[in-house]
C-alpha cells in the first residue's frame, strides 16, 4: 500500500485543483482511502495506481459536487482533463518534493510570517487582511507573489 | 507559447482559484484558459502541489498539534458529520511505519471510536483544548468587522500597548530563561584541580551574570515604561497618554504631542531639531517639524507612529520634515518630507480624509495604508522611484508636466525628467545557486558615484536614455547575479563580447579598487545580451565556462 502513500500528495494536490478547500481535501482523502481498501480487490496491479486512485477521487469530488452545488468547483469534463494532466506528471511534481523547504527559508521573514498565517494558523484571506489591516485584494497579491516566487525557486532546486 | 505576461495572469487567476477568491467572470477566464491551454492545466497541478506542500511544511510538530478536531458542520460528502478533520496528520504518522490496509482500517475504527469519545467530551468542556481559529472556522463564525477592536473570537482586541508590552515581557523572559541556563551550568563546572584562580574567575562570571539578569530587568521595565508613554491612534486622532487620561495629574497641559517614535537605531542616525543635529536614541520622541538622518552604508534608523506605522531610513537618507496636523478638523495626515536616501514604509491603515503623504522633490507618494520603499536620487536630474509591496499607492509626479498613476502591491514607478510615468511589475527574485546562477538584474550606474540611476534600475527591453536628462555622462551598465559572486559575465554589446571575471561585472570595465570606468554609450539603437556562468572566463575571453545561466537580450535607444 506504499502506492497510497505516495499518490496521497498528488491526490491531495488535485483535490485543491479541483476547488476544494482544506478541509474538504483532508475529507476526500480520508473517504478515498476507504474507498481504495474496499476496492482493491478490483485494482489490476499491472496497471498504475495514480491514474485508478485518481479516478475514484474524481467521483468522489462529483459526488461533493452534487450534494453541495459548490459553485467553486470545476466542471466534471475539465476535472477530468485536469486528473490526466495529473497522472503526466507524476514524477514532475515528485522531483519538486522537498525543495520547497529551502525555498521558503531563503523568503524574507515578513513574507515567511505571511505563509505562517495562512499554512500555520491556516487564516483565511479576511482574516489575515483583518489581522495586518490590510486590504483582501492586497493580502491575496502579496500571497501570490510569495507563491509565484516560490514555484520558481522549487523549479529551478527540484532540477538540479 | 504563452507570453510571460500571459503566465503571469495565468498564475494569478489560479492563486485566486485555490483561494476561492475569484469573481465569477475571473473563474470563467480561468476555465477557459484551462480548456485551451495545457500549460494552463500544469501551472494548475505545480501551484496545487505547491499549495498542499506549504500545508505539510506548516503542520504543528505532532506534540504541539491541537486534539483532533470535530465539525458539526456538512462533511465533505454532505452525509458524514461529524468527521475527523485530521486525517492528514493521522496518515503521515502512519506513514513512519509500513503501512498495510489492515492498518488503515485498524485506524479508522480506532478513529472512530475516538470521534465518539471526543464528541462526548467537546459537548461536555467545548472548546478549550481545541484550537481557537479552527473552531471559528468549523463553526463558520463570521470575522467582525474592521474597526470593531474584536478579535474573530469576540474577545475585545488588545490595545497596541498592551501588545508591545506583552511583546517586551516575551522577549524579556526568554532573554532571563537563556540567562539562567548559562548560570545554572556554570555552577555546576566544579574546577577539577581546585585552582584558586579558575574558582575566582568562577565567581566573576557568576556575579556578571548577575549583573546583566538585573540589567535585562531594568531594560524591560523601561521598554514597557516607553510603550506605555508612546503617543496613541483612537478613531483615526493620535492621543498621548497624557490625552487620553482624564486625570493627567502634574503633567503640563500645553506639551507638545510627539508624533512617533525612534524604535530602533544602527550606525549613525541623527534627529534634527530647530537647526541642532544630535545623535538618536531608542525611545526618543519626535516632535512635529522634526527631520531625521541616517549616514554611512550602515546607518539605519526606525521610526514607530502611535497607529503601529513604521518607517525606516538606511544608508546616506534625509527626512527634512516630519508634520501631522492632529486637530480633530484637519484632512492633514502624516506628511513626511524624504529629500535623499532610502525610506522603506509600512504603513497602518489611515483613514481615508488623513492619508499619509511622502513627498519627495520629484514627487508625491500618497497612501492609506501599505507597504512600500521610496528611493530618491536628489537633484534635478534626479529621480524618486516607489516600491510598493502591498497595498495601493498614489503616486504623483511632479517634475516636468504633473502626472499621477496608482501603483499597486508588487509595482513599481519612477518619477524622473524624460521618462513616461508608469506602473511597472517588479521582477520577481530570481535565486540561482553557484553551480547555476542566474542574472538578478541589469542596471546603468552613475560611474562617478558608483550609484544606479534609480530610472534605469533595471534596465527594460526598449529603455531610452536621454543623456541631457541624466546629471553626468559618465555612465557604465552593471549586471547582478545570484549569487552575487559567479565565475563570470559575458555581456555581448552590438554583437561584441565583454568579458568580466570579476564582481562588480561591468560593461564598460572598472577601477583597480571596484569603482566603474567612466562610458558613454553612443546615440543610436543598441543590442545588449547578458548571460552568467558559474566558471571563470575561457581562454578566447569571448564566452565562459561551467554552465552557462539564463541570459537577457534587451534593446536599448541613446539619443
Amino acid at each position: 500500500m506504499t502506492a497510497f502513500l505516495t499518490a496521497e500528495p498528488k491526490l491531495r494536490a488535485y483535490a485543491f485543483a479541483c476547488g476544494l478547500s482544506r478541509e474538504q481535501a483532508d475529507d476526500l482523502v480520508q473517504e478515498g482511502a476507504l474507498v481504495l481498501w474496499r476496492r482493491y480487490d478490483a485494482y489490476d496491479r499491472s496497471r498504475p495506481f495514480l491514474p485508478w486512485a485518481l479516478g475514484i477521487a474524481h467521483h468522489l469530488i462529483q459526488k461533493c459536487r452534487q450534494a453541495s452545488q459548490a459553485t467553486h468547483l470545476l466542471s466534471p469534463e475539465l476535472a477530468e482533463r485536469i486528473a490526466e494532466t495529473c497522472t503526466s506528471m507524476e514524477n514532475e511534481v515528485e522531483q519538486r518534493q522537498g525543495a520547497l523547504r529551502g525555498c521558503v527559508e531563503k523568503l524574507p521573514g515578513h513574507l515567511r510570517s505571511l505563509l505562517a498565517l495562512r499554512y500555520g494558523e491556516q487564516r483565511s484571506l479576511a482574516q489575515i487582511a483583518q489581522k495586518l489591516g490590510r486590504g483582501l485584494s492586497a493580502t491575496n497579491m502579496a500571497l501570490h507573489r510569495i507563491r509565484q516566487v516560490l514555484l520558481e525557486c522549487v523549479e529551478r532546486e527540484g532540477a538540479l | 507559447m504563452t507570453a510571460p505576461g500571459g503566465r503571469e495572469r495565468r498564475l494569478l487567476l489560479i492563486h485566486g482559484f485555490l483561494e476561492h477568491a475569484l469573481s465569477p467572470e475571473e473563474l470563467r477566464e480561468m476555465e477557459e484558459m484551462l480548456r485551451v491551454e495545457d500549460g494552463a492545466r500544469r501551472d494548475l497541478i505545480l501551484a496545487s502541489a505547491l499549495h498542499q506542500e506549504l500545508f505539510v511544511l506548516h503542520e504543528l510538530p505532532a506534540e504541539a498539534s491541537p486534539a483532533p478536531e470535530l465539525r458539526e458542520t456538512g462533511g465533505f460528502s454532505g452525509k458524514r458529520a461529524p468527521t475527523l478533520r485530521s486525517s492528514r496528520r493521522l496518515s503521515s504518522k502512519v506513514r513512519e511505519f509500513s503501512w498495510t490496509p489492515a492498518l488503515l482500517t485498524a485506524a479508522s475504527l480506532i478513529g472512530a471510536v475516538l470521534l465518539l469519545l471526543v464528541a462526548r467530551s467537546d459537548r461536555r468542556n467545548p472548546g478549550p483544548q481545541r484550537h481557537e481559529s479552527a473552531r471559528n472556522r468549523d463553526l463558520g463564525a463570521p470575522a467582525p468587522p474592521p474597526g470593531t477592536g474584536q478579535t474573530p473570537t469576540g474577545a475585545p482586541e488588545p490595545g497596541p500597548e498592551r501588545v508591545e508590552e506583552e511583546r517586551i515581557r516575551a522577549e524579556s523572559a526568554r532573554r532571563l530563561a537563556d540567562l539562567e541556563r548559562r548560570r545554572s551550568a556554570l555552577a555546576q563546572e566544579v574546577p577539577q584541580d581546585s585552582d584558586p584562580k579558575r574558582v575566582e574567575r568562577q565567581k566573576a562570571d557568576l556575579g556578571l551574570l548577575e549583573e546583566e539578569k538585573r540589567k535585562i530587568e531594568e531594560e524591560m521595565k523601561l521598554a514597557i515604561e516607553q510603550a506605555r508613554r508612546a503617543p496613541r491612534v483612537r478613531n483615526g486622532e493620535t492621543v498621548t497618554q497624557e490625552s487620553a487620561n482624564p486625570n493627567p495629574g502634574k503633567e503640563p497641559a500645553n506639551k507638545v504631542a510627539s508624533l512617533a517614535w525612534v524604535d530602533h537605531v544602527e550606525g549613525e542616525g541623527f534627529i534634527l531639531r530647530k537647526e541642532l543635529r544630535t545623535p538618536a536614541r531608542e525611545g526618543a520622541e519626535i516632535l512635529p517639524g522634526d527631520g531625521l538622518e541616517t549616514a554611512g552604508a550602515a546607518g539605519r534608523l526606525a521610526l514607530r507612529f502611535g497607529d503601529r506605522s513604521r518607517l525606516e531610513l538606511r544608508g546616506e537618507t534625509s527626512v527634512s520634515e516630519i508634520t501631522e496636523d492632529l486637530t480633530a478638523a484637519s484632512t492633514t495626515g502624516k506628511q513626511i518630507q524624504l529629500s535623499r536616501g532610502t525610506l522603506t514604509a509600512e504603513v497602518a491603515k489611515q483613514p481615508a480624509h488623513r492619508p499619509m503623504v511622502l513627498k519627495t522633490p520629484h514627487s508625491e507618494a500618497t497612501v492609506l495604508g501599505t507597504s512600500l520603499r521610496l528611493l530618491v536620487d536628489p537633484g534635478e536630474k534626479g529621480a524618486t522611484k516607489l516600491e510598493v509591496h502591498e497595498g495601493k499607492v498614489r503616486f504623483t509626479r511632479l517634475v516636468e508636466k504633473k502626472a499621477s498613476v496608482d501603483v499597486s502591491g508588487g509595482h513599481y514607478a519612477v518619477s524622473a525628467l524624460g521618462l513616461p510615468l508608469l506602473s511597472r511589475p517588479i521582477a520577481p527574485i530570481r535565486l540561482g545557486t553557484p553551480e547555476k546562477p542566474v542574472l538578478a538584474g541589469l542596471c546603468v550606474v552613475n560611474a562617478e558615484t558608483g550609484r544606479p540611476f534609480l530610472q534605469f534600475d533595471p534596465i527594460e527591453d526598449g529603455t531610452v536614455i536621454t543623456l541631457a536628462d541624466l546629471p553626468t555622462r559618465a555612465l557604465n551598465i552593471q549586471a547582478s547575479t545570484s549569487p552575487a559572486t559567479i565565475g563570470s559575465v559575458l555581456f555581448t554589446w552590438d554583437g561584441t563580447p565583454v568579458m568580466e571575471g570579476r564582481v562588480p561585472y561591468l560593461l564598460g570595465g572598472n577601477d583597480s579598487r571596484g569603482k566603474p570606468l567612466a562610458w558613454t554609450p553612443p546615440p543610436g539603437d543598441h543590442t545588449l545580451t547578458v548571460i552568467p556562468y558559474s566558471g571563470p572566463p575561457a581562454a578566447n575571453k569571448r564566452e565562459g565556462t561551467g554552465t552557462a545561466g539564463a541570459g537577457v537580450t534587451v534593446r536599448l535607444r541613446v539619443r
